[in-house]
This record gives C-alpha cells, structure tokens and sequence, in this order.
C-alpha cells in the first residue's frame, strides 16, 4: 500500500490521507480544501485508479525498494507529507511543497497531484459553491457526512470584514450539535458577498467526523461568480 | 500609563546649527589663545547682522593636519577657528584634534565637509577622525544618527564597529519540538538604536514561483501595522523613550518562496492570495525575529512561552458534565494491557475507547475556527486534575505512549503521530495573540486591540537597556 499524510501546521491544521492498494482502489480523506473552481470538497473520496496511473505508482514503488528514506526539518507553522510505501520499506517526511530527491519526489509529486484530481470521486464530502451571487454549502458523493457547525467564519480575503454565521443556520438543530448530511443536502450561507471581487473564500468552522474522529474542515472556493 | 509617542523631542544634532552662534560659541572658547598663534594678517568677516565672526589667517595653514612651516605645532584651536572661517574641506581636515571642540562644533565641522559629495579621501578621512573625538562614539552615532548616515551616504567610511552596541545583526536557527517534530525557522535581522527609536531591519528575498506576483508592499503592510505599536520607555525617568520600529522591506535576511493561490504559509513559503494574511504573515514575521509559536501548548510551556495562565476553564454551571466526561476519558486511556497482548494492542483499545468518548463530545474540538480548545475543554482537563492529579493531555500521550503499527491502525484513525497531535492539542493552551490565534481574541480583552503584546518586543527594549547601559527600559504600547 501507497500512503501519502499531510498533517499538522498551525491551526486548522491539516488531516489529509491518501492510500493506495496494489490493485488500485484508494481511499481519501481531506479537511481543507485548497481554493480552486469549482471547489475541491472536504471529507472522504474512494475508488480504483486507472490502469495508467496504477503502473506508475507501481514503476515508483519498484525504484523505491530499498531506497533510504528522507527526512526534512519542517518549517515552523508548515505541515508534513509523509509518504510510505508498505509501511515497511521508508518514509519521506517534509513541509508540503518541498521538493523530495530521486524516486521520492517523483512518487511525491504524483500524489500531491491525486490528492487534488481524486477529490472528483466524493464518497460523502461537502464544497462550497456559488449560485445566483450567494454561497452553497452542499454535500458531494453516495453517503452520508456526520458534520458538526458552531460558529462559521467566512473570510473574503484581506480587504473585507469576514462574516460570522451561527452553525444553526445550516443545521436542523442548534449550533454545536452532530448532523449529518446526505445526498441533496445543500444549504445557502446568510452572508452577504462583497461589492468588489474577491479571488478567495474560505469557510472554517465545521467539523467533520467519520464515525471514529471529528476532524475540523476549511472548503475554500476561488472566483466566486 | 501609556505613553505617547515622542512628539517633541530635541532637534537632531545631526543638522547642526552653522549660524553665527557655534562660531561665536567657538570663539568664545578658545578665541584669546588662540589669536596669539596667529602669524599672518587676520581678515575679518560679518555675520549677517554685522556682528564680528571670526577671525581668518590670510594663508592657509597645513592641510595634513602637521605642523605650520617652521616645524612649530600649530594650537588645533587655531586650526579648527580656521576650518570654521574658511570653510574648506583643506581648513577641516587641517585640524589635528578635534576634542578640543563641543559636539556642536564638531557636527558643525562634518557639516562643512558634506558640502562636497561624494568626500574625498582626505575629507573622509577627516570625517572619521571626527566621530572618533566624540569622547563616547556609539552614543554619538546614535545621538546623531542622521548625521552619521549623511556621512555613510557620502563616503566617509564609517565602520560599523564604531556603533558598539548600538547597531548589530542577529542570525540564528530557532528550533521547537512540538509533539515529537522538530520546527525550526531562520531569525535574521539587523537593529540600529537611534536618537528617538530603535529600528529593526528585516530583509525578504521574495521567490514566487511562474505567473506569481508578490503582494510585497500589502504584506510589509501588515507587518507595520501588527508590529509598530510599542515604544521603549525608561521607567526611571519616563521622558526618555525609544520607538521600537520594524522595518520589513528587501533584504538577504529571509528567503521566501511564493506560491501561487492558498495554502498553509509556514516560515519559509507564502502565499500569493491568503486570505488570512494580515494574520499569518505577521505571525511568520514573529518567528523571523525570533519568537516562538503559542498554540497548542502544555500549560507550563505556555506559561513560560505566554508569560500568563490559561484561560479560565467554563464553571461548573455551564459544563456541569465536565467530571463525566473526564471520568470516561480516564477509563479509556488506562485501560489494562492484557496478559497476553502486545503493548502495542493496549495503545490501539485505548485509542479506540478514547475515540468512542471523544466522538461523543464534538464540543470539546469545535471553538470556532480550530481546535485549540475552548472553555469546555479546559474544564475537563480542570476536572481531570482535580479527580486525578495529573494532566490529561499528559497522561494520553503516556498511555498511548507509541505508534501500535501500521498493521493495527484503523484507515481512519491514519497517522498515529496526526491522531494523537489532534487528542492532545484539544486539552492544551493556545493564546490569542499574534503568535497564537489572533482570530479568537475576544473583545475587551489585551489581545484583541494588541495582538502584539509587550512580550514579544520586550528583547528589543533590553537591546536599548543595554546599548544606554542606564536606566529600567520596558516596552510600553504608544497606540
């Protein structure tokens, strides 16, 4: 198995996996979706790499057989890419965006690649979306997301105020409590976009769980319509 | 109290008077001794308002500072009446001690070589000689600071040597260990204590990666912004004060790559379009004058990094579950190992019924917008203490004390130093200031109009304690 963590940095901290078995099926989780358009969800994503991308994990794996293992000294308030191969054969740790030597940074560079392209295959996530000059929150995927909202901070960027949003606005119940959400679960922030274009918004203050941990969330969204 | 900031201080005695008061201040010092030196016809000029200046040897006299023809050593009050009648480089440079005069003449003397720039070798050489009759050089250079930029700019070649401990650079890797990984970041700056202020220069060599534009002059901005609210003041005689000014701008100290869109920006990478940039790139400013992170803190390192207690944690009323909870959070982690299993098959069962209970209980992760802890958890972890006698954050990373294996771990518990990270930072201590999370400073409170506080700039006022070497210099918000 193929695993690639990024974890850590200052908070919210990043909780990202990605893993790979031998035949090709994945599994991903994401906790902060980086700003992209359309967006790229939070929460977990799974299914089987094509045939293409299998060879190439596999080709890497092979070069990586015995190979020693990295590890760099992470700047402070940087998160980690830990990349593993069996658990067994090494690991190369560094702050997400440092270039790795040789076989390492070529497998690093694939990941980080499918660590964004694979969120196009939602299990249960949710995104931020823009619709009619009002954001969305909506759910992605097949199953459902146990969520938890408090308080939501929307950030516009530097020039502009954020907002604050009471987590019952997007709940069935009060703020604070567990809800889940399902497919065709979407919900329409109360917050007024800015008079002048913005090239980002980011949404904190959700958490989501997976049945054994809450993990806190950022959906980003770039160029908002 | 607070102070203002310094808005009438005494002039610089960088832009010295030339008017007719030095030169007759002069004379009145050394006016009758020196005339009897005086071998050639003196020519006598008019103030502006009639009033006799001085008197001027009609020749000039040696212009290497030695002695006159006849080998006699020329008084250097004579010499220097001359440089001021004169007014010539030659007449300046022929002075052969220039302690004879005050700090005004002398500054009124560099004044007379800064009319010709750049200086010539012999002017330069003059100028040096100048500062160096200062009877205490570093203090002049900082009383006198524009002036002795005026010179630098034009030549003089003044060392830097000369500024003692009033200027220096600083250049060291900070490290902290948090969780079991090494943090490191680069401090690099480089200081100058002048007449009104101690200013901080610190250097970005920005690298953005292909189509990124740096948004140089909005981050330096914020930087200013978060920073410059503090002045040294010294508490034994209030009137005396320092600003304490940073000063970000291009420079060898820092080495930054930009990449384009968001991200998480560290120490060493930033972020072209971060929202959260007022914020974050002050913070990664604070690591680069060398200051520590304070978010998730153990309460005795946050006291020592913070220099303050934790936050009070919620009242029995409003988390009246908070011993529950802590009683189910002490089951979990002190689960028995079983005769027959390995300690790494405990870790996992304790990582599992801790995950049960936590997951029970989102509120104790969900302070909006992070998972620093909030008044709920610190009243469970207040309540572990009191049934247990020891810290809870403490006492998971003691049971659940190593990885049980990549085998035993559940896909989505992951990375067990992650997971753990997440348990233990939920029960510790983060400020709200700059070098916490300045996002959550409630209203009314210090951090919330400082996100800076007087800790963080407190080494600069010690700087100005020690070049002053007089004096109690604390750093005191001006605005």
């Amino acid at each position: 198995m193929i695993r690639l963590q990024r974890w850590g940095g200052r908070p919210p901290r990043d909780d990202e996996l990605l893993e790979v078995d031998p035949d090709g099926t994945f599994r991903m989780r994401r906790t902060v979706g980086p700003a992209t358009q359309p967006a790229t969800p939070v929460g977990r994503f799974g299914g089987v790499l094509p045939a293409a991308s299998r060879k190439v994990l596999a080709d890497l794996e092979a070069r990586l057989l015995g190979a020693p293992a990295e590890r760099h000294p992470l700047p402070m308030d940087a998160s980690m890419d830990e990349l593993t191969i069996d658990g067994a054969i090494g690991t190369a740790a560094g702050p997400a965006g440092i270039t790795f030597g040789g076989a390492w940074g070529e497998l690093a560079e694939v990941l980080r690649g499918m660590l964004v392209d694979l969120a196009a295959h939602p299990v249960a996530a949710i995104a931020l979306a823009s619709s009619d000059g009002s954001l969305v929150v909506e759910h992605q995927g097949s199953e459902e997301l146990d969520l938890v909202a408090t308080e939501l901070v929307v950030s516009f960027g530097s020039t502009a105020p954020a907002a604050r949003v009471p987590g019952a606005a997007i709940t069935a119940g009060r703020s604070g409590s567990a809800f889940r959400a399902g497919p065709g679960w979407a919900v329409r922030l109360p917050v007024a976009l800015p008079g002048t274009p913005v090239p980002v918004i980011r949404v904190e203050g959700l958490l989501v769980g997976d049945g054994t941990l809450w993990r806190p969330a950022v959906v980003e969204l770039e160029r908002p319509g | 109290m607070v102070p203002r900031r310094p808005t009438s201080l005494p002039p610089d005695r960088g832009d010295p008077d030339l008017g007719p008061g030095v030169v007759l201040h002069f004379q009145q010092l050394t006016g009758n001794r020196a005339v009897s030196d005086l071998v050639a016809p003196a020519v006598q000029r008019e103030s502006p308002d009639g009033g006799v200046l001085a008197t001027t040897p009609a020749a000039a006299g040696p212009t290497d500072g030695g002695a006159p023809a006849g080998g006699v050593q020329e008084d250097p009050h004579v010499q220097a009446r001359r440089a001021f009648s004169e007014r010539t480089v030659d007449a300046v440079a022929a002075v052969t001690d220039y302690t004879v005069v005050s700090d005004g003449e002398r500054l009124a003397l560099l004044e007379l070589l800064l009319e010709v720039a750049p200086m010539s070798p012999p002017a330069a050489g003059a100028a040096r000689r100048i500062w160096q009759a200062f009877p205490d050089v570093p203090l002049a250079a900082s009383d006198y600071s524009a002036m002795w930029e005026r010179c630098d700019v034009a030549g003089a070649g003044l060392p830097e040597s000369w500024l003692g401990a009033g200027a220096g650079h600083t250049s060291f890797t900070l490290e902290e260990n948090v969780h079991g990984s090494d943090f490191v970041a680069e401090v690099a700056y480089g200081y100058r204590i002048t007449r009104d202020a101690i200013t901080v220069k610190v250097g970005y060599t920005f690298m953005p990666n292909a189509g990124v534009t740096v948004p140089e002059a909005a981050w330096f901005g914020f930087i200013r912004n978060t920073w410059n609210h503090y002045t040294a003041v010294n508490q034994v005689d209030r009137t005396q004060m320092r600003r304490i000014e940073f000063q970000p701008g291009p420079g060898a100290d820092h080495a930054v790559v930009v990449h384009a869109g968001t991200g998480r920006a560290n120490a060493g990478e930033f972020y072209q379009d971060d929202v959260g940039a007022p914020n974050t790139i002050p913070h990664e400013f604070g690591h680069h004058i060398g200051l520590e992170d304070e978010y998730e803190r153990s309460a005795a390192d946050f006291r020592r990094v913070a220099e303050q207690d934790p936050a009070a944690p919620a009242s029995a009323a409003d988390a009246p579950d908070a011993p529950g909870i802590a009683t189910d959070i002490r089951g979990a982690i002190m689960l028995e190992e079983h005769l027959f299993e390995t300690h790494g098959t405990a870790v996992e069962r304790r990582m599992g019924a801790l995950n049960r209970v936590m997951y029970q209980h989102p509120e104790l992760i969900q302070t909006a917008p992070t998972n620093v802890g909030n008044a709920k958890s610190r009243a469970v972890a207040a309540a572990y203490k009191a049934a247990y006698g020891t810290e809870l954050w403490a006492d998971i990373a003691s049971q659940i004390d190593r990885n049980p294996g990549e085998s035993l771990l559940n896909t989505t518990v992951g990375n067990f130093d992650d997971w753990r990270e997440t348990m233990i930072g939920g029960f510790q201590v983060t400020s709200t200031s700059i070098m916490g999370m300045p996002e959550l400073a409630a209203a009314g409170t210090p951090e919330h109009d400082h996100p800076v506080q007087p800790r963080h700039v407190r080494h600069f006022a010690e700087l100005v304690q020690g070049f002053l070497g007089h004096g109690r210099w604390v750093p005191e918000a001006d605005h």
